[in-house]
């Protein structure tokens, strides 16, 4: 009696329907839990592809009709920098150096907001640019 | 000969679902990447598609809230249909006094536009205080002349020694309603769902002029408070109408069976 009633109950496309949709929207919300730290790590080089320490990281949030400065970080000597606590789903990234002008600014779109993000392909001096000096 | 025909009514049926379904199929590819709608010549398939815009769309509204009410007044509207319009229909499969009278107010009252009705409804919902409310909002739509007709059908065709005899059993008018009358016409409860629903999902006039609270909106509301925003063609617009459609095409889906069958009961029969 009791099967059958359950059976009636969650057994049905409407049942099924929102129950799979519940399990995807827990399944999204702990893969944003475990990876909204809102950590960017990423890498400056040179032209010649040698990392740059010293260089300034400008991010940019981009919200839907403007673009606004963010925060900024500096690269060690390997090149590297990190970003922490970002709040954004959508942003610009841009290195500078006295001496070596600015990199292009590199869009980046996230899933979720604070995503963390670990950038592959480094920001790249373009060789002999001499902007910003 | 018979099959050749009949692949021909299939071709002409799948071509003309095809026609029906290109605004949606636009719809979702400037959604997935956000081209303009007027470029030319035309991509038929989507280039470089990604789901961004929905994100964008996401979090440059309170999605969350405005969906939440939207869900909140649609399944106040929704009850409420299907108990008012219920008791309405199964009143209207009755004789009495008058009935014909009744019928035709009803059926006069749909010919007046909503729109007439908007400022006494204001005014009737101001001084009831519920201006600015989910409960506000649900008022109009709590009671609907075609679902009433609706369940007047389906409930004319339950056979009346049932009624006889629960009345014989002592069992009180409002219970036949509800535990005889209403099981039996689940078809009639669907498509009232999925109309109900549909009305009050897009819902647009009667939120704007009740409504001054920015979390209080709804869906449509919100999506035209969007369009002031991002007047170009831009993919997270139509991301968010894609959103706001979503549910209501859901729900048609999920209950289509019993909406056809809901507003083709009674079609025969008085």
């Amino acid at each position: 009696m009791l099967h059958s009633a359950l059976y009636t109950l969650f057994c049905n496309r409407f049942a099924i329907t929102f129950g799979v949709f519940l399990i995807i929207t827990a399944g999204w919300n702990t893969i944003v839990s475990f990876n909204d730290d809102g950590i960017i790590k990423g890498r400056v080089v040179a032209a010649d592809g040698k990392p740059v320490g010293g260089a300034t990281v400008t991010l940019l949030n981009k919200e839907l009709l403007v673009t606004v400065l963010g925060s900024r970080a500096m690269t060690n000597e390997q090149g590297q920098f990190t970003f922490t606590h970002h709040n954004s789903h959508h942003i610009w990234l841009q290195a500078a150096k006295d001496g070596m002008g600015e990199t292009p600014r590199v869009e980046f779109r996230m899933y979720f907001k604070g995503q963390n993000l670990n950038i592959e392909t480094p920001l790249s001096f373009a060789e002999n640019d001499t902007k910003g000096q | 000969m018979r099959r050749h025909s009949l692949w021909a009514t299939h071709l002409l049926l799948s071509t003309t679902c095809l026609v029906m379904l290109v605004p949606f199929y636009w719809l979702l590819k400037t959604s997935l990447t956000g081209e303009n709608l007027f470029s030319y010549p035309p991509a038929l398939l989507p280039d470089n598609p990604h789901i961004f815009y929905y994100v964008d769309a996401w979090y440059s509204i309170p999605f969350v809230r405005y969906l939440l009410n939207s869900v909140v007044v649609s399944a106040i509207v929704i009850v409420a249909n299907i108990i008012f319009n219920a008791m309405a229909g199964y009143a209207l499969t009755m004789d009495f006094k008058g009935k014909r009278v009744v019928i035709l107010l009803l059926l006069s009252c749909m010919m007046v536009p909503y729109q007439a009705t908007v400022v006494p409804a204001y005014l009737l919902t101001k001084e009831l205080g519920l201006l600015n409310s989910h409960l506000g909002m649900a008022l109009p739509l709590m009671s609907t002349i075609v679902c009433i007709f609706m369940f007047k059908a389906s409930f004319a065709a339950v056979p009346r020694s049932l009624i006889d005899s629960a009345r014989i059993d002592g069992v009180p008018e409002w219970q036949i309603i509800f535990r005889i009358m209403l099981p039996l016409s689940q078809s009639a409860i669907a498509t009232n769902v999925v109309l109900a629903f549909t009305w009050s999902w897009n819902s647009f006039l009667w939120p704007l002029i009740i409504l001054r609270d920015d979390n209080m909106q709804t869906l449509p509301l919100g999506l035209a408070n969007f369009l002031s925003v991002v007047e170009d063609t831009s993919g997270a617009l139509y991301a968010f109408c894609i959103m706001v459609l979503i549910p209501g095409l859901v729900i048609f889906l999920l209950a289509q069976k019993q909406f056809i069958q809901g507003l083709t009961t009674g079609a025969t029969k008085g």
